[in-house]
């Protein structure tokens, strides 16, 4: 529990009530800190930590930032923290959310059903918001073949999000296919980190 | 946060080759002084600056050779003839970068000379005496020759290569530089060029240059060296990853995927120049150059209509076509040597194998490899009868070539973790980069498997090597 106090700090409070509740893993956290939209409710504030466990993520952080720690097949996200009055999100270079894959797929895993319907319920909210997509891989097989299945991983995360009612406008699926390991280590559980789909949010397109 | 800095011209300007040569012909022992100047005229400046730092470039370079070639033609160099003790240092480097180029193609056994009464060079007399001397000693071959100054100061070797088998004058150069031993390198390896070529019918390729990308903490390096790895130059540091480089067939050009700007986008690189310009930045990932025989064209890597798809276009990035219209991924592709076929890897069958298709789209897709189930990142030779790639084979990635004419296949590494197979501009030999203990070091492989070599840094992990052609010498 203390190696994650640090990211608790910038958890919204209805998170960090939720996780001081008992609950082991707590790393899901609402939208619920976006100014109130104009027009209605469309943001419900989302129960923060994962009820069936399907959504497990593993504190790894050491120190700052414990939200990017997650280690292997989780889900993670991060808090959306709008600040007051602005619309838009991003630029800081740390992903919403990442998504993770199985050896040699695209497929999306049920359990980001929730992350991915929030990041379109925002995109939603804010027609000037943009995302990108970045596809990653673990290191097997060639630098290229693996930027084209990063890409083929971005680009599955990118369709998901329009099928959701997002502009394939407003997104940019790109890849570091296995140039830009999150994890270094050749192990198994360092080539799972890294089969991986980042979600940024970005005040705009490149 | 992003550095991107590419290197100063004045080193690149140099890449415009600092020897003249001269051809010592047979059967005449001298070659005027006036015709050796005049084919240096017009040679660079500025290589002091240069000779200072080979000390620091020459440190934590080494190369080691497993394996030899079947037959090895033992050889005899005798050390350069130096009257003026001046060129003593030169002689030696040029020397020992001759001895240690010919050891790399496992091609031949260096025998060792001691001091000669007299000394030998170019102009010992060639005849049956002498050939019936050396022959005795075991040597099917013997190099002299002698190191010089020109009035104006220029380093000047000459050596001739001299077949004792067949008692034969096989002539050879007048080597003109600048007194450095940079250049004195650069003149050394077109001595061993002209050695091997000689010897064993085998093209030269130690003049040519290598590319590669270099790590240094976080910070990425596009690197350009000598092909035995000296005289290392930045072309370029970014703080994001460079890969997949590319030579122009004319060799003043580079290709590349540079991730600058947050994704891959592709560049082309004046090495001269330092003038750098993007060729491909479409929306989602821009990757995989490859340059047409000619020059004139690009195939590049697009996702700009969604999966990894490649296409056409002229070496400026304009004109840009399509080449096929797939919904699997095509990747890597690489030109055949007439510009006629594009070789690509497809995954249309599920796993990545490797393709060919006229250039034009029509016509059959004929798929070359059977054997795994990943076979990628096709390389044509530049005589066009071999393909390099990377197959996997039990779990390890390492490098295979293919005869193109046979099919045949024959791996040459032994991985676990090889890619990016470049050919040497003779066709005969193939870099990679490979990962031993956690590294990453370039090796090398005759492509009859039968010699192997390793180039590594100390502390530094570099990938991504590009063979580049062999420079123009003015001759």
């Amino acid at each position: 529990m203390t190696r994650s106090m640090t990211s608790f700090m910038r958890l919204p409070k209805a998170a960090l009530f939720a996780c001081l509740l008992g609950l082991s893993a707590c790393s899901t956290v609402s939208l619920d800190d976006a100014p109130a939209p104009i027009e209605g409710n469309a943001i419900n504030p989302v129960e923060s930590v994962d009820r069936a466990g399907a959504a497990q993520a593993q504190g790894l952080g050491s120190g700052a930032g414990a939200e990017q720690g997650i280690r292997g097949g989780g889900v993670e996200e991060k808090s959306l923290n709008a600040s007051s009055g602005a619309l838009q999100v991003g630029d800081d270079g740390v992903p919403y959310a990442a998504i993770y894959f199985g050896f040699d797929s695209i497929e999306i895993a049920r359990d980001y059903d929730e992350i991915l319907q929030k990041v379109a319920n925002y995109m939603r909210l804010y027609d000037s918001q943009a995302l990108a997509i970045e596809g990653n891989t673990d290191d097997r097989g060639t630098s290229e073949y693996n930027l084209a299945l990063g890409q083929r991983r971005a680009e599955s995360v990118s369709r998901a999000l329009q099928i959701l009612g997002v502009p394939s406008q407003r997104m940019e699926a790109v890849s570091n296919g296995k140039e830009k390991p999150r994890n270094k280590m050749g192990d198994e559980a360092a080539r799972a980190e890294n089969r991986r789909a980042d979600l940024f949010f970005v005040t705009k397109l490149p | 946060m992003l550095l991107v800095s590419p290197s100063s011209s004045s080193f690149f300007a140099r890449l415009v080759p600092n020897i003249a040569i001269v051809r010592l012909l047979r059967d005449v022992s001298r070659v005027s002084r006036h015709q050796a100047q005049a084919a240096c005229m017009g040679m660079g400046l500025g290589l002091a600056l240069l000779a200072a730092q080979l000390p620091a470039q020459a440190q934590g370079m080494r190369i080691d050779i497993t394996g030899v070639g079947d037959r090895q033609i033992p050889v005899a160099l005798a050390p350069l003839l130096t009257v003026d003790p001046q060129n003593r240092a030169l002689a030696d480097t040029v020397l020992e970068v001759v001895q240690a180029d010919l050891r790399r193609t496992g091609s031949f056994s260096l025998l060792p000379v001691g001091p000669q009464n007299p000394a030998l060079s170019e102009n010992t007399p060639v005849n049956a005496s002498l050939f019936g001397q050396w022959r005795a000693q075991g040597a099917n071959a013997l190099v002299v020759g002698s190191a010089t100054r020109t009035p104006d100061g220029q380093f000047e070797v000459r050596f001739r290569v001299l077949d004792t088998l067949k008692s034969d004058d096989l002539g050879g150069l007048v080597l003109t530089s600048k007194a450095s031993h940079l250049d004195a390198r650069k003149s050394a390896h077109r001595m061993a060029d002209y050695i091997l070529e000689k010897l064993s019918g085998e093209p030269g390729f130690f003049s040519s240059r290598l590319a590669y990308v270099r790590r240094q903490g976080s910070n990425h390096i596009l690197v350009i060296a000598d092909s035995d790895g000296e005289n290392a130059q930045p072309a370029l540091r970014s703080t994001q990853p460079i890969i997949s480089l590319a030579w122009s067939p004319t060799g003043d050009r580079l290709a590349y995927v540079s991730f600058e700007t947050g994704k891959p986008v592709v560049y082309v690189h004046e090495l001269a120049t330092g003038k750098r310009s993007v060729v491909a930045n479409y929306k989602g990932s821009n990757s995989a150059p490859a340059w047409s025989p000619d020059g004139r064209q690009l195939a590049m890597v697009l996702t700009r209509d969604g999966i990894s798809q490649i296409y056409l276009a002229n070496a400026d990035g304009s004109g840009l076509r399509r080449l096929l219209r797939s919904s699997a991924i095509n990747t890597e592709p690489s030109f055949s040597a007439d510009g006629q076929h594009v070789y690509f890897t497809s995954d249309q069958t599920g796993s990545p194998q490797i393709y060919r298709v006229r250039i034009d789209g029509s016509g059959r897709l004929e798929r070359l490899t059977f054997n795994g189930g990943f076979n990628a990142r096709p390389v044509v030779s530049p005589d066009g009868k071999t393909l390099a790639y990377v197959a996997r084979r039990d779990k390890k990635f390492l490098i295979a070539v293919m005869n193109l004419e046979t099919q045949e296949e024959r791996l040459v590494s032994s991985g676990p973790k090889d890619d990016s197979p470049s050919f040497a501009p003779n066709s005969r030999w193939v870099i990679f980069s490979s990962r031993v203990n956690d590294r990453d070091l370039l090796s090398a492989a005759s492509i009859d498997g039968r010699v192997r070599s390793r180039i590594s840094l100390d502390a530094a992990g570099i990938r991504n090597p590009a063979w580049g052609r062999i420079p123009d010498a003015k001759e």
